[in-house]
This record gives structure tokens, C-alpha cells and sequence, in this order.
């Protein structure tokens, strides 16, 4: 399984890829913004995107767009500060598929990638 | 320590931030924070190692900065990353920035109000300087106790 993780905080992508590693996901590619990200999406596949919102260049809700332009439905995750109902409702309507409001404990975001990790 | 007794009005408005650092050290870290101190202040405080600093525009206009000494910084960029930083390096100002970043958030969240927007966080090291905040906002000074040593959220809004 491969994963894009998306976040211009160094430290959250390592936070995430702990996670990742801990169910057992070691092909992680990282981008530290949305046009980072979409230049390594476009370059190969990947089975999961995690992606924050607030990013310099290019913002999560840009880099969502311009996935689904280009047809894939592979599953993303936001995981960002931004919690408001309106925000979250944008997010889906740009074709996030999960959600995941920072501060998250270790333990939520291991229950949510659970989801898209094979057993 | 220039402050200002707080009115019971007043007391409320640093709730917001007192619960949002609470629970970013609390989902993050596992970590329960005591508040030692709160009080209105005339002036920008933190006499701190490394400070992370954001700011909010939209209906409310202002700046929250984080505050901590290199040891509390190393120990939870340990928590996070399963090793400590030997100094202040560009992965101990990413994670003061991300604390700030995660605390501006939850405070937005629990404001409650959807035309709030919080800007990219910066971070800065070394304790001589001072930020001005407008002179029209309110300056809070919130004093934490971690269980790694003492870290501040001030914080000035309009």
C-alpha cells in the first residue's frame, strides 16, 4: 500500500507517518504543499492521500480539487485544525472522503486509517 | 508583571484558548496542563526559549504566541517523534509552529465563529524581543504548567 502525505509541517508528516508505520504502512511518499503534492500524485499511484488544509502555495482544499479533476477516486483524508461544519462540508463537496480534526489522538487516526490498511 | 485585575466579563474570553492548549497537549501528548496563572496584561510577556506565533484575521484580529524553554520543547518533540533534538533546530520551530497552529485551531472551533481565518504560524528563537500588539486589542497572559516545565499562550485580540 502506498501513501501520499501531504502537510507543511515537517513534524505533523512524521507524526502521521508514525502512525502509518504503526499499522504496518511503510511506502509513504511525502510533499510539504498542495502543488508538491498533486506533482507526486501525478508522478504515481497511490492507494490513500493524507493531506492538512492550511499549507503555503497551493491549500488542501486546491489539491483535492485537482485530484478529482483528473477522475481518480483514490480515498483522501483531511487532517487539518479546520473543525467548523461549514468547513468540513466544503471539504466533501471538493471530494474529501474522510476527516480528521487536529488535535487528534494517536489511537483516532490509527481507527480511521484502519479503514484503508488491508489486514 | 504590568496587569489588569480580571472582571467577571472578562475572565470569559480567555476560555476559548485556555480549553484549546488543554486539549492539543491532552489529544496530542496525553499531557493534563495546569493553569497557574491568568490575567490581562498591558504588554507582550514571554521571556521564553522559542516562542510560536499566529495570527488570526477576519471577525477577530490578532495573535496568539506560544511560549516554552528548550527543555520543554525537546521533551515533547520526544513525545511526538520518539527522539529528543539536541538543540533548537528546524524540527523544534515546526513543532512550536504546528502547537501554535493546533492551539489557534481548537480556539477558533470553540469561538464558534466561521468568519474567523488563522494565518501560517512563525516561530522565533531566543527570548530578546518584544511583539507590539495593536493597541486596540485585548492582551491575555495564560501560565501553564506541562509536565515538563512552565509554557505560556498570550494572546491579543480585537
Amino acid at each position: 500500500m502506498k501513501v501520499l502525505v501531504v502537510d507543511d509541517s515537517g513534524v505533523m508528516r512524521k507524526i502521521i507517518i508514525r502512525s502509518l508505520n504503526a499499522v504496518g504502512v511503510t511506502d509513504v511518499v511525502e510533499a510539504a504543499d498542495g502543488e508538491e503534492g498533486f506533482v507526486q500524485f501525478q508522478a504515481q499511484p497511490f492507494d490513500l492521500v493524507l493531506t492538512d488544509w492550511n499549507m503555503p502555495v497551493r491549500n488542501g482544499l486546491e489539491f483535492v480539487t485537482d485530484i478529482r479533476r483528473t477522475g481518480s477516486k483514490v480515498p483522501i483524508m483531511m487532517i487539518t485544525t479546520e473543525g467548523q461544519r461549514s468547513q468540513v462540508i466544503l471539504a466533501i463537496q471538493a471530494g474529501v472522503t474522510d476527516y480528521l480534526v487536529k488535535p487528534f489522538e494517536k489511537e483516532s487516526l490509527r481507527a480511521k486509517l484502519d479503514k484503508y490498511v488491508p489486514v | 508583571m504590568s496587569t489588569i485585575p480580571l472582571t467577571p466579563a472578562v475572565s470569559q474570553l480567555p476560555t476559548p484558548f485556555i480549553e484549546s492548549t488543554r486539549a492539543v497537549f491532552s489529544a496530542m501528548l496525553g499531557a493534563e496542563l495546569g493553569l497557574t496563572d491568568t490575567c490581562r496584561c498591558r504588554r507582550f510577556h514571554s521571556p521564553f526559549d522559542v516562542s510560536g506565533v499566529i495570527g488570526f484575521s477576519g471577525s477577530i484580529k490578532g495573535m496568539l504566541v506560544i511560549g516554552m524553554d528548550k527543555p520543554v520543547a525537546f521533551a515533547i518533540a520526544e513525545e511526538l517523534l520518539g527522539y529528543r533534538p539536541i538543540d533548537i533546530d528546524a524540527e523544534v520551530f515546526d513543532l512550536v509552529g504546528e502547537l501554535a497552529n493546533m492551539i489557534g485551531g481548537n480556539a477558533k472551533e470553540r469561538m464558534g465563529d466561521a468568519n474567523i481565518a488563522l494565518g501560517l504560524p512563525t516561530v522565533v528563537s531566543g527570548k530578546s524581543y518584544n511583539i507590539v500588539f495593536h493597541s486596540d486589542n485585548q492582551l491575555y497572559l495564560l501560565c501553564f504548567e506541562t509536565p515538563w516545565g512552565p509554557i505560556s499562550v498570550e494572546f491579543g485580540l480585537k
